[in-house]
C-alpha cells in the first residue's frame, strides 16, 4: 500500500512542480515587465525634456589659412549658412566669394565706385527673401546688395553653395566716411542712421522704392531728407541702433550716455537721453527683431533695454565680461547675444532669460564674425580663419524661464506666458509652464467644486436612505457615466453646452439656490403625504416623485432666471457683468468645464465613495440605531466620519482624473493661456496643451521638449495624488478590518 | 409580579421564510431572561424584533404584537428613536464607534440633542463605573475606544448602552468574543445590572444562561419551546427537547 503511493506520487509531482515554477514565473516576468515599462516610459519622457536644460560646449574648432593676397585687404567677412565659404569685402569694393575647403575664389563682384572712394565699414542683415550685404564708402555713400545664395548638391552630393550679388540701393547721407552705419531696407521703404568719421550721426529714411533711388543721380538723391542729429552729444557718439519703427534711433557714446531720437514730420525729437554709467559704451546690438537692444560698454558689461511707451528701460543684465567688449553679435534666428572680449572671450547669453549659455576663448583677431544661422563663430587674423562651431539648440528655455516670472519683448512687465509660436521669425518664444500648470489647477478646481457635493451626497443618498432595489439599478447606472467617452462629453459641452449656456446663466445659478430650499421646504409637506399614503421615504416611489419634482424647480429656476434677468440685469446678464464688474463673459469657460469635466469625475468619486459608505460594517450602523439614533444622525456622525479616508481617497482619484482630462478641456475651454481665476474666462491645461501644440512642435525643437516637460510635471501630478488617495485607501482598509 | 414585555403570537417573515412561529413570552422586569436554543432558531431575530432592529432588513415582515409597558411597539405611531432609547441592546462583536471613549458613552445623549458639557460628563462617569470600566480608563477618557482590549470594548458597549437610562437591556451573545477573564467580569456586570434593569440576553453558553439568567427560554427552529425559571429548565425541563438540547444531544 505505502508503495503505490509512493508510485504516485512520483508521477504528479513532477509535472505539479513544473506547472507551479511556470505560473510562478509566468507572473513574475508579467510583473517585472509592467514595473519596467512604466520606469522606461518614464525615462525616455526624461531623456526628450532634459536636454531643455543642458549646458553647451563648442562642438568643434576648426581653422583655415588662405593666401597672402586674398586677405590683404579685407575689411569684412560673411560665411553662408554652412561656414563653408566666405563672401571677403575687400577695401577697394570687390566682392569674393571664397571657398574654405578648396582656398579658391568662387565668384567675384565689383561693385561700381566713386573715383578714390573705398570701402570703410560693411554690415549684413537679413532682408525680406534675401540676405542683404551694405557696405559704407568713404565718401558717405551706403550701398546695398541682395545676396542670393543656391545650393546645389553634386552626384555625390556633396554640397555646392553658390552666390550671385544683385545691386539693391545707394544712398548718400554725408560728405565724410561712413564709421558705422544701421540699415534697414525692404521692398517699402529703406532707412538708415549713419555715424561718419566726422563723429556725426545721419538719419536717412524714405518711403520710395530701391529702384527709385538708385535711378535718382547720386548728388540730389534724397540729401534733403538726411537728418543730422548730431546736436545734442557732448562726448563723442560710439555706436548707433535703428528700431523697427524706422523712426527710432538710439546711439550711445563715450561718456556712457545713451539718446533716444524719434523722427515724426521731419522733425528730430529727444525722447530721452541718461547715463548709463562712467564707463564708455562700446556697442550697440539691435537684438532681431529691432524691438530691443544691448548695450556693451568698456567695463564689460552687456544691458539689454527695452523700448516702452518711448522710454529705453533698462530690463536685465546679460553675462558681464572681465575685459572691455569689444564685439558683440545678436541670434539670427535664436535669441542669443554673443560678446567678444578684448582678450579673446566669448560669451553666449540667451537674450530671454539673461542665462549664460557658453563660453569660450579665441585667439586674437583682426575680424570677426558670427554664423548666420547662429551656429559657431568666425574669426580672422593675418590669413589664419578660426571657426568655432556650436549649436545652442533651447536658447530660451531655463528652469528660470519656465518658472518664473519673464520680462518678454513688447510686455509692460515681467510675467508668466505661455506663446509658443507667433507670426514672424524674430518672434520671441514664451514657454512659461506656470500658465497651463494654473490652467489645470483652475480647470480641476471646477470640476471639483462641481462634483463633489453632488457626487457625495449621492453616495451617501444610494448607499444609507436607498432601497437595495432601487440601489442595484442606480449604482450601476452612475457607473456607467464614467464609460461615456470623454471626447464626448467635450463635443457636448464645446458645441451644445457652451453656447446656451450664457442664455441660461442666471437660471442655472439660481437652479442649485431653488433646489437647496425647496429640500428644506419639502419635509414637512412629505411628512404630511407619507401620512395618508402608503408611500416609504426608502422606497422606490420616493425616488420616482423626486424626479418630476427636481425637473419642475429646474424649469422654475429658468423661468425665474429669466425673469430676473430681465428685470434686474436689464435683459443680458453677461453684459451686466461686463459693464458692471468688468467681467468678461468666454463664452467656452470654467463653468462649463466644471459641469462637463464634473460628469467625467463624479461617476468616480461617487463609485469609491458609495464603496466606502456601504462597507462601514453593520454593527457601528446598528449600534447607533439601537442607542436611538436616527438613520440621518447614523449616517452623518457614524458612517460618513467612518468612510471619510474613503471618501478623500475618491476624491483624489477624481481629482486625478480630472488632472489628467485632456478632451474636455481641449474642446470647451476656448485653451486661452491665461493667469485669471475667474469663472467666466477660459484657460488652457497641460493636457490640453500637448495636445493642441503637437502638430506645432517639430521634432527635436524647444517646443517639442518642453512638451514632454509638461507631460512629466502632468505625471507627477496625477502620480502624487494617485499615491496619497492609494495610501489612503490602504490604511482605510486595515481600519475596516480592526473594526 | 410586572412584567416588562409581552410577547402575543409573534411570528416574522423573511420573504417568505418563517423565522418566528406564533411566539408568546412574558418577560419580567429587574430579571434577566436569556434566550438559548441551536444556531438558527431565532434566538437573535426574537430580541431584535424588541427594539425592532430588524425593521432594516429588507422584506421583513412581522405578525403579532410586542408590548413594552403597555405600549404596543409596532404601533405606527411609534418613534423609533424613542423606543430605541428605552431599550438599550449590546451586540455580540463589540462594536465601539470610531471615536474617543468619551465621545463613545455621550453619543447617544448627544444624539438626543443634550450639550450640557457637566451633565455629559455625569452621565459618562456614572455609566462607566456602572459597566465597571471607571477605574480602567478614567486617565485615558480622550483616546481612541479602539485602544481597548476586547472585554474592555465589550464593557464600554455596556456603559455606552446605560448612558441613555434604557429600562430595558438586550444582549445578542455578548461574550462569545471575549475570552473566560473577561466573560466573568461581563458576567458579573450582568448580575449587578439587573437590579436596575430588564435585561434579556441570547447565549450559545448554557453555563452562561443558568449563571447569568433568572429564567430562560429555550427555542427551536423559530418555536419557543419552553419557558421556565433557569433552575427548572436546567434541572427539571417539561418537554424532552429541551433536556436533549441541554444535556448536549444535539445542537
Amino acid at each position: 500500500m505505502a508503495q503505490f503511493k509512493n508510485n504516485i506520487r512520483k508521477k504528479i509531482e513532477p509535472f505539479r512542480k513544473f506547472k507551479d515554477n511556470a505560473a510562478k514565473s509566468i507572473f513574475a516576468f508579467g510583473g517585472f515587465f509592467i514595473i519596467l515599462s512604466i520606469f522606461l516610459i518614464i525615462f525616455f519622457i526624461g531623456k526628450e525634456a532634459v536636454p531643455l536644460f543642458k549646458s553647451y560646449q563648442v562642438d568643434s574648432n576648426k581653422n583655415f589659412l588662405t593666401d597672402k593676397e586674398i586677405s590683404e585687404n579685407i575689411i569684412d567677412f560673411y560665411p553662408d549658412e554652412y561656414n563653408e565659404n566666405l563672401l571677403f569685402v575687400n577695401k577697394d569694393g570687390q566682392l569674393n566669394f571664397y571657398n574654405l575647403n578648396t582656398g579658391k575664389i568662387k565668384y567675384t563682384y565689383s561693385p561700381v565706385l566713386l573715383e578714390n572712394e573705398t570701402i570703410v565699414s560693411s554690415n549684413s542683415f537679413a532682408g525680406d527673401l534675401d540676405r542683404i550685404l551694405a557696405l559704407g564708402t568713404s565718401s558717405g555713400r551706403i550701398l546695398s546688395f541682395k545676396l542670393k545664395f543656391k545650393l546645389k548638391y553634386t552626384s555625390n552630393l556633396d554640397r555646392i553653395v553658390d552666390l550671385m550679388i544683385i545691386p539693391s540701393t545707394s544712398i548718400t547721407l554725408s560728405e565724410n566716411a561712413i564709421i558705422k552705419f544701421d540699415l534697414i531696407e525692404n521692398e517699402e521703404s529703406v532707412t538708415a542712421v549713419v555715424l561718419d568719421s566726422n563723429k556725426e550721426i545721419k538719419f536717412f529714411h524714405s518711403e520710395e522704392n530701391n529702384e527709385e533711388i538708385l535711378s535718382e543721380s547720386l548728388e540730389t538723391s534724397s540729401v534733403n531728407k538726411v537728418y543730422n542729429l548730431t546736436t545734442n552729444l557732448r562726448n563723442p557718439p560710439t555706436d548707433i541702433g535703428l528700431y523697427f519703427h524706422k523712426n527710432k534711433v538710439v546711439a550711445a557714446s563715450e561718456g556712457g550716455e545713451i539718446f533716444l531720437w524719434s523722427i515724426e514730420n521731419n522733425q528730430v525729437v529727444l525722447l530721452q537721453q541718461f547715463k548709463l554709467s562712467e564707463n564708455q559704451i562700446n556697442k550697440i546690438t539691435m537684438l532681431s527683431g529691432r524691438n530691443s537692444m544691448v548695450i556693451s560698454d568698456q567695463n564689460g558689461s552687456n544691458f539689454v533695454f527695452f523700448l516702452i511707451n518711448n522710454n529705453l528701460l533698462k530690463i536685465r543684465e546679460l553675462p558681464k565680461h572681465e575685459h572691455p567688449i569689444k564685439n558683440a553679435f545678436r541670434g539670427n534666428l535664436k535669441k542669443i547675444f554673443t560678446s567678444v572680449d578684448t582678450k579673446g572671450n566669448v560669451k553666449i547669453s540667451s537674450t530671454t532669460s539673461g542665462k549664460e549659455l557658453l563660453n569660450f576663448k579665441i585667439k586674437d583677431y583682426d575680424l570677426i564674425n558670427f554664423a548666420f544661422k547662429d551656429i559657431g563663430l568666425l574669426s580672422f587674423q593675418n590669413n589664419n580663419i578660426e571657426i568655432n562651431e556650436f549649436d545652442i539648440e533651447h536658447p530660451e528655455t531655463s528652469l528660470k524661464s519656465t518658472f518664473t516670472k519673464v520680462w518678454y519683448e513688447g510686455f509692460q512687465q515681467p510675467e508668466y506666458v505661455w506663446q509658443s509660436a507667433g507670426g514672424t521669425d524674430d518672434f520671441e518664444p514664451k514657454l512659461s509652464l506656470i500658465p497651463l500648470i494654473f490652467g489645470t489647477l483652475k480647470g480641476t478646481f471646477y470640476a471639483v467644486i462641481f462634483a463633489l457635493p453632488i457626487a457625495i451626497l449621492a453616495a451617501i443618498c444610494v448607499s444609507q436612505f436607498m432601497a437595495p432595489r432601487l440601489k442595484n439599478i442606480i449604482k450601476p447606472v452612475i457607473e456607467i457615466m464614467a464609460a461615456l467617452p470623454s471626447v464626448v462629453l467635450g463635443f457636448l459641452a464645446g458645441l451644445w453646452l457652451a453656447p446656451r449656456l450664457d442664455s441660461v446663466l442666471v437660471g442655472v445659478i439660481i437652479f442649485p439656490i431653488l433646489l437647496i430650499l425647496s429640500s428644506l421646504a419639502l419635509p414637512p409637506i412629505w411628512e404630511k403625504i407619507k401620512e395618508k399614503t402608503i408611500i416609504k421615504t426608502e422606497g422606490i416611489q420616493f425616488f420616482v416623485i423626486s424626479i418630476p419634482i427636481i425637473i419642475i424647480i429646474f424649469y422654475l429656476g429658468l423661468v425665474l432666471g429669466e425673469f430676473i434677468e430681465n428685470t434686474i440685469f436689464f435683459g443680458s446678464f453677461t453684459d451686466w457683468l461686463y459693464q458692471s464688474a468688468g467681467v468678461n463673459y468666454d463664452q467656452r469657460n470654467a463653468l462649463v468645464i466644471g459641469i462637463a469635466m464634473g460628469f467625467a469625475v463624479i461617476p468616480i468619486i461617487f463609485t469609491i465613495s458609495e464603496d466606502a459608505l456601504s462597507n462601514v460594517p453593520q454593527h457601528l450602523v446598528s449600534g447607533s440605531l439601537a442607542l436611538g439614533a436616527s438613520k440621518w444622525q447614523t449616517a452623518l456622525k457614524v458612517v460618513l466620519p467612518s468612510a471619510s479616508p474613503g471618501i478623500f481617497s475618491g476624491v483624489m482619484i477624481g481629482i486625478g482624473r480630472a488632472i489628467g482630462e485632456t478632451m474636455i478641456v481641449l474642446m470647451a475651454t476656448g485653451n486661452t493661456a491665461i493667469m485669471d481665476w475667474d469663472i467666466f474666462n477660459g484657460f488652457r491645461t497641460l493636457a490640453a496643451n500637448i495636445a493642441v501644440e503637437i502638430p506645432e512642435a517639430p521634432v527635436g525643437g524647444s517646443l517639442y521638449r518642453m512638451l514632454f516637460l509638461s507631460s512629466i510635471i502632468l505625471f507627477m501630478f496625477t502620480f502624487i495624488i494617485n499615491s496619497i488617495a492609494e495610501t489612503v485607501r490602504i490604511k482605510l482598509r486595515k481600519k475596516y478590518k480592526e473594526l | 409580579m410586572s412584567k416588562a414585555i409581552n410577547i402575543r403570537n409573534l411570528s416574522l417573515y423573511y420573504g417568505k421564510a418563517k423565522a418566528l412561529k406564533e411566539v408568546t413570552l412574558d418577560i419580567e422586569a429587574n430579571k434577566s431572561t436569556a434566550f438559548i436554543g441551536p444556531s438558527g432558531c431565532g434566538k437573535s431575530t426574537l430580541l431584535r424584533c424588541l427594539n425592532r432592529l430588524n425593521d432594516l432588513i429588507e422584506g421583513v415582515k412581522i405578525e403579532g404584537e410586542i408590548t413594552i409597558s403597555g405600549t404596543n411597539i409596532y404601533d405606527p405611531s411609534i418613534d423609533l428613536t424613542n423606543l430605541r432609547r428605552n431599550v438599550g441592546m449590546v451586540f455580540q462583536k463589540s462594536n465601539p464607534f470610531p471615536l474617543s471613549i468619551y465621545e463613545n458613552i455621550a453619543y447617544g445623549l448627544k444624539i438626543a440633542g443634550i450639550k450640557d458639557k457637566s451633565k455629559l460628563d455625569h452621565v459618562v462617569e456614572k455609566s462607566l463605573k456602572g459597566a465597571a470600566l471607571w477605574d480602567e480608563v478614567k486617565d485615558r477618557l480622550n483616546e481612541s475606544a479602539y485602544g481597548l482590549s476586547g472585554g474592555q470594548q465589550q464593557r464600554l458597549c455596556i456603559a455606552r448602552a446605560i448612558a441613555v437610562e434604557p429600562t430595558i437591556l438586550l444582549m445578542d451573545e455578548p461574550c462569545s468574543a471575549l475570552d473566560p477573564i473577561a466573560t466573568a467580569k461581563v458576567e458579573e456586570l450582568i448580575k449587578e445590572l439587573k437590579k436596575d434593569y430588564t435585561i434579556v440576553i441570547v447565549t450559545h453558553n448554557m453555563q452562561q444562561a443558568s449563571r447569568v439568567s433568572d429564567y430562560t427560554a429555550f427555542m427551536f427552529l423559530g418555536e419557543l419551546i419552553e419557558f421556565d425559571e433557569t433552575k427548572t429548565i436546567f434541572m427539571n425541563p417539561s418537554i424532552q427537547q429541551t433536556n436533549d438540547y441541554i444535556s448536549g444531544r444535539f445542537g
